[in-house]
């Protein structure tokens, strides 16, 4: 990174780490290198799919996903016109999967989203500045830790009711203080480095130098800790769901599924197999692919992980 | 800074968190929109006994006087009665808390024993087939939902071949092996998640010890390769491995509740279901505090272990 004049506004900060992120061919070239192994395509390709069929669910899927049309309990296979069967009122298994499966993902990437962004900056934040801000920032992230999703959930539920906005808050609120000691590590590992000392010297701003230096030297293990932060977002979703604690009965989700499943699981397996076959098909192809990003960032295992 | 000062400082700061936890707890509880005594006796009750109902649980007090009676009613293990049941929730939930507390430690056992072999080998066989192996089946374990995993079994072990029940929780009270059968379907379940967490964190902290100079020394000097691996490799992946144990009960715990829910156990998963659907806050709040205050200071425990067994930290 060379410049001409040292970007000094808030706006040039930013922009100028946009550009940094999109120009980091090395970044770039770490993400490309994940599909030349096995693990990595294994992966990469398992998530694309399952992406796509969320994504055009509305096209792929046969039936209405709440509509009550066929003959309760068809096994898999024996009707051309329900290829994975039906549920215990008559819906259709494989529309209802593909709509559980947007539930996943939305829930998967928003809540992890959420989480990444507001714990990054405030573990920036806490090992930039250090001291105060950093003992007062940590506690309160301490306190977020002692609450396990379970309870978050608990309280939310209990509080505010169900809905997707909801079960958002709570796997993000639960893995904030995961993102908020990831990037105050990273930043601690950095602060006393000569790159962040001349930028200091060269008069930018702490904004410029978060946005512009700290940032994208922490790509690596927020990538990869995104990734396998979505796998777990979208077990917890499940279990929520499975609880009865997720998004409106309403929707369809896999967690939900499989709940309702259970209660026919000796005569009509294939009711809570499927969705939980799902769930397992779509976290594996996430974990995986995660941990190729991992080996090719050379991000070391954490404690949590 | 002393180990005392250190101690001290951990001590503080836990007891920190917990009153911050129960202080959101309260502010949130409070804001729930709805009146309690109209949820307890419903809208068309008798005014009069809704009155009496208020008085009775304090609604009607300034908030400052129901938050101190509140805190000091946590501070003597008091968290009220129950809505539904006027039982206190400190017996209630006591009274359900050995089947929760049972899948939990057999869970975990499992889980040890799982990872600490799988681990090793992972390690000390680096890249070969029992590793590649040993790798694809924890990460399987990682992406598996407990409760699925648990469904699975089910269908298996008391489906299929009818070896276990597939219902309800025998106490232990009533002997070991009646006990064991009933939990050991769950608390494989939810082993085998916590396993695979755990034997990454084996493997990975193996093989950073595996490099370690004092390993080659060992080896330079002759000394017996098992006994290499296990009293200095070991010995020293353990410590670091030492600190997910705490982190992990957040993780068993969520499991746990929802194995509750697939075998029919009547625990604190049960208890904390029933209780939001009958909108009982007071039983709501004493799980909620008793969860995070063992959360808290079960890694409190872990952490001064860590420091206590590990050479590198001294004060």
């Amino acid at each position: 990174m060379s410049h001409e004049k040292p970007p000094t506004g808030r706006f040039q900060g930013v922009v100028q780490y946009t550009q940094t992120v999109w120009n980091d061919s090395i970044a770039l070239d770490r993400i490309r290198e994940t599909t030349t192994h096995r693990k990595g395509q294994l992966g990469f390709l398992t998530v694309v799919g399952i992406a796509l069929l969320a994504v055009f669910a509305p096209i792929v899927a046969p039936h209405d996903p709440q509509a009550i049309d066929g003959t309760p309990f068809i096994a898999p296979g024996m009707t051309g016109e329900h290829i994975l069967g039906t549920d215990s009122y008559g819906r259709d298994i494989f529309s209802r999967l593909l709509y559980g499966g947007r539930i996943s993902l939305v829930i998967g990437i928003g809540a992890t989203g959420v989480a990444a962004v507001v714990g990054t900056i405030i573990g920036v934040i806490s090992g930039y500045y250090g001291g105060l801000v950093d003992d007062v920032l940590m506690r309160f992230i301490d306190a977020l830790w002692a609450l396990p999703w379970l309870v978050l959930a608990i309280l939310i539920i209990s509080i505010f009711g169900r809905s997707i906005t909801n079960v958002i808050l709570i796997i993000s609120i639960a893995y904030i203080d995961d993102f908020a000691r990831i990037g105050r590590g990273e930043v601690l590992a950095i602060r006393e480095e000569e790159y962040i000392l001349a930028a200091k010297n060269i008069g930018l701003g702490d904004l410029s130098i978060m946005s512009g230096t700290v940032l994208p030297n922490m790509v690596g293990p927020i990538i990869v800790q995104f990734t396998i932060f979505t796998a777990r977002a979208i077990l917890v979703e499940s279990a929520l769901s499975f609880l009865g604690l997720g998004v409106s009965p309403a929707t369809p989700t896999w967690g939900m599924m499989l709940g309702d499943g259970r209660d026919y699981i000796m005569d009509a397996w294939h009711i809570a197999i499927l969705p939980g076959l799902a769930i397992v098909i779509t976290t594996l192809g996430i974990n995986l692919y995660g941990d190729a990003l991992r080996d090719s960032f050379d991000v070391k295992q954490t404690r949590e992980d | 800074m002393g180990l005392r000062g250190y101690v001290l400082k951990r001590i503080a700061h836990a007891l920190l968190v917990v009153y911050l936890v129960t202080t959101v707890l309260f502010i949130g509880i409070r804001s729930v929109p709805g009146d309690p005594a109209v949820l307890i006796l419903g809208r068309d009750a008798d005014p009069a006994a809704m009155q009496e109902l208020r008085e009775s649980l304090g609604l009607n007090e300034p908030i400052y006087v129901q938050y101190v009676r509140w805190m000091s009613g946590i501070m003597r293990g008091d968290f009220g009665n129950s809505l539904f049941t006027n039982q206190p929730v400190t017996d209630t939930i006591f009274g359900l808390v050995e089947p929760t507390i049972s899948i939990a430690i057999v869970a975990m056992i499992i889980a040890i024993f799982i990872a600490i072999p799988a681990g090793i080998i992972s390690a000390v066989r680096q890249y070969s087939i029992e590793d590649d192996i040993v790798t694809f089946v924890s990460f399987i374990g990682l992406s598996q939902p407990s409760f699925f995993t648990g469904i699975l079994l089910l269908l298996i072990f008391a489906g299929h071949f009818q070896l276990l029940p597939a219902f309800g929780y025998n106490p232990i009270s009533e002997g070991i092996l009646p006990w064991l059968s009933s939990i050991i379907l769950p608390a494989t379940a939810a082993g085998i998640s916590s396993g695979a967490v755990l034997m990454r964190m084996v493997r990975s902290s193996m093989l950073d010890v595996l490099n370690e100079d004092y390993m080659r020394t060992a080896e330079a000097k002759g000394l017996d390769k098992n006994l290499i691996l296990f009293k200095h490799g070991l010995q020293n992946a353990l410590i670091p491995v030492l600190t997910l144990g705490g982190l992990l009960f957040g993780a068993l715990l969520g499991g746990t509740v929802t194995l509750e829910i697939v075998f029919g156990i009547n625990g604190i998963g049960r208890l904390v279901i029933q209780s939001i659907s009958r909108r009982d806050f007071p039983v709501i709040q004493g799980v909620v505090i008793i969860i995070a205050f063992v959360f808290v200071m079960l890694n409190l425990v872990v952490d001064l272990l860590y420091t206590a067994i590990n050479p590198k930290i001294r004060y």
